[in-house]
């Protein structure tokens, strides 16, 4: 984990559509979702590789017309970092966000209006759908019989008709 | 493939749908009868020679006191979807990787995991997992005057509409193996056959006792419960995003915990 003072975004592998007041991530390699409120997108374009911590935070006192702790902006890009939004993983350098209450430091945060990066994991077609998926996904040698074709899989149930239901699952299924 | 293709094919059907071209061959004349009627709504028979899927499905031919097990077999290209003694287990399997493909698959729909019905020449798109109520609260709604789409897919587009995709409500209820479904008829009059532009997107969840109280929901928020919910995202992010993004911006959203369908129906045909 490199503890970079000069944080760069992700720019590679990534859709982005703009909304309201909101912007959406999707990370094509990782099959994430991301939405960034206003902040976290405002934090997320200063990171250039170029523009340390410290002048992130004092461009933000500029943008926002109010005093902006350099926390927050450690928090801002802690939450992009771990959402996969940075080059590389960030730590804030010892000193940094610690002997400071969590209370304290969310009273920063929601003075600059909160700092919101929200993640899913976007699921296959498969996984989204109610419909059972083909044995075929769970089996070896590509053929389904009842009670054989999910044994590789015990995350799955081997169900009547030939097909792997997904767990929670138990219309017609039955156990292996 | 050459290997598959040598078996003597008694009938075919190519047909379109969603964009996607599809082929399904058989070995016994008679067979596409039945698939007829699990194909995705609103196929059309196409004369292309080219598919972009081909499903085969190979019945024996039985003789009278062989030994021999002779299975039905139903394939993707090459890859063995099913291998059963009972022929309709190939249908089902059938369907079922039709309806995963197409969905999945669509050239310019997308598809969300959800049920919708129209109102007033506006749909209400509600998407969900399974297990979530869904179905009874389609049915509820139907029940109370509104028209019937989807139980199953959201089939929306880039221009904020929603398509019907009227597949069979099926209802759980609790049964000794587990649930059991069962079918509420529908009439024909109140099942739709023409798009609609989406009145609202409303994501709930049930809880027994709970009451009503819907809160709107950001478009960040709404754009992410989509996206769980779609079934095109990963193999077609782009489109998907496209999409999800424009009707979350042109669309109210609402979310919260409902108690009975009826009490929400009322609420929502207002």
């Amino acid at each position: 984990m490199a503890k970079r003072a000069f944080p760069r975004s992700r720019k590679e592998g990534l859709v982005i559509e703009e909304l309201k007041d909101e912007t959406l991530v999707y990370e094509l390699d990782r099959n994430k979702a991301h939405c960034l409120d206003q902040t976290a997108v405002w934090i997320w374009k200063q990171c250039d590789g170029k523009t340390s911590v410290s002048e992130i935070a004092r461009r933000m006192q500029k943008h926002l017309g109010s005093s902006v702790d350099e926390d927050v902006v450690w928090v801002g890009l802690k939450r992009l970092s771990k959402a996969g939004l940075l080059e590389e993983r960030i730590q804030p350098p010892s000193g940094i966000l610690e002997g400071r209450s969590r209370r304290d430091l969310l009273k920063k945060v929601a003075l600059v209006g909160g700092i919101g990066v929200l993640s899913i994991l976007v699921p296959s077609a498969a996984q989204a759908a109610s419909a059972c998926v083909s044995c075929h996904n769970a089996i070896k040698n590509g053929v389904s019989e009842i009670g054989k074709c999910c044994k590789n899989n015990p995350a799955l149930i081997c169900c009547q008709v030939h097909q792997c239901c997904q767990p929670g699952c138990t219309s017609g299924c039955i156990s292996v | 493939m050459k290997k598959l293709d040598r078996l003597g094919w008694a009938e075919g059907l190519s047909f379109s749908a969603y964009g996607l071209r599809i082929g399904i061959r058989s070995t016994r004349r008679g067979t596409l009868g039945r698939v007829r009627g699990i194909l995705p709504f609103g196929w059309k028979r196409i004369r292309y020679s080219t598919v972009d899927r081909i499903y085969s499905i190979v019945i024996p031919t039985v003789k009278k006191n062989s030994r021999v097990k002779r299975y039905n077999v139903l394939y993707n290209a090459l890859t063995v979807l099913a291998r059963t003694m009972n022929r309709e287990d190939i249908y089902t399997a059938l369907e079922s990787d039709l309806a995963l493909y197409v969905a999945g698959e669509s050239r310019r729909e997308m598809f969300v995991h959800g049920a919708v019905v129209g109102w007033r020449g506006r749909g209400i798109v509600f998407p969900g997992k399974s297990f979530s109520g869904k179905s009874t609260l389609v049915a509820a709604l139907v029940k109370a005057g509104a028209t019937y789409f989807s139980d199953e897919y959201a089939v929306m587009d880039s221009k904020g509409r929603v398509f019907p995709y009227p597949i069979q409500i099926g209802l759980r209820s609790p049964g000794r193996d587990g649930t059991l479904k069962r079918f509420p008829m529908i009439p024909r009059n109140r099942i739709a056959r023409r798009p609609v532009p989406i009145g609202m997107i409303v994501l709930c969840n049930y809880r027994k006792g709970a009451q009503w109280r819907p809160q709107t929901c950001s478009p960040g928020r709404a754009a992410l419960s989509l996206l769980s919910n779609a079934m095109s995202a990963q193999r077609n992010p782009k489109k998907t995003m496209r999409i999800v993004q424009h009707l979350v911006s042109s669309v109210p959203v609402l979310k919260g915990i409902r108690g009975e369908a009826r009490d929400v129906a009322g609420n929502l045909l207002v």
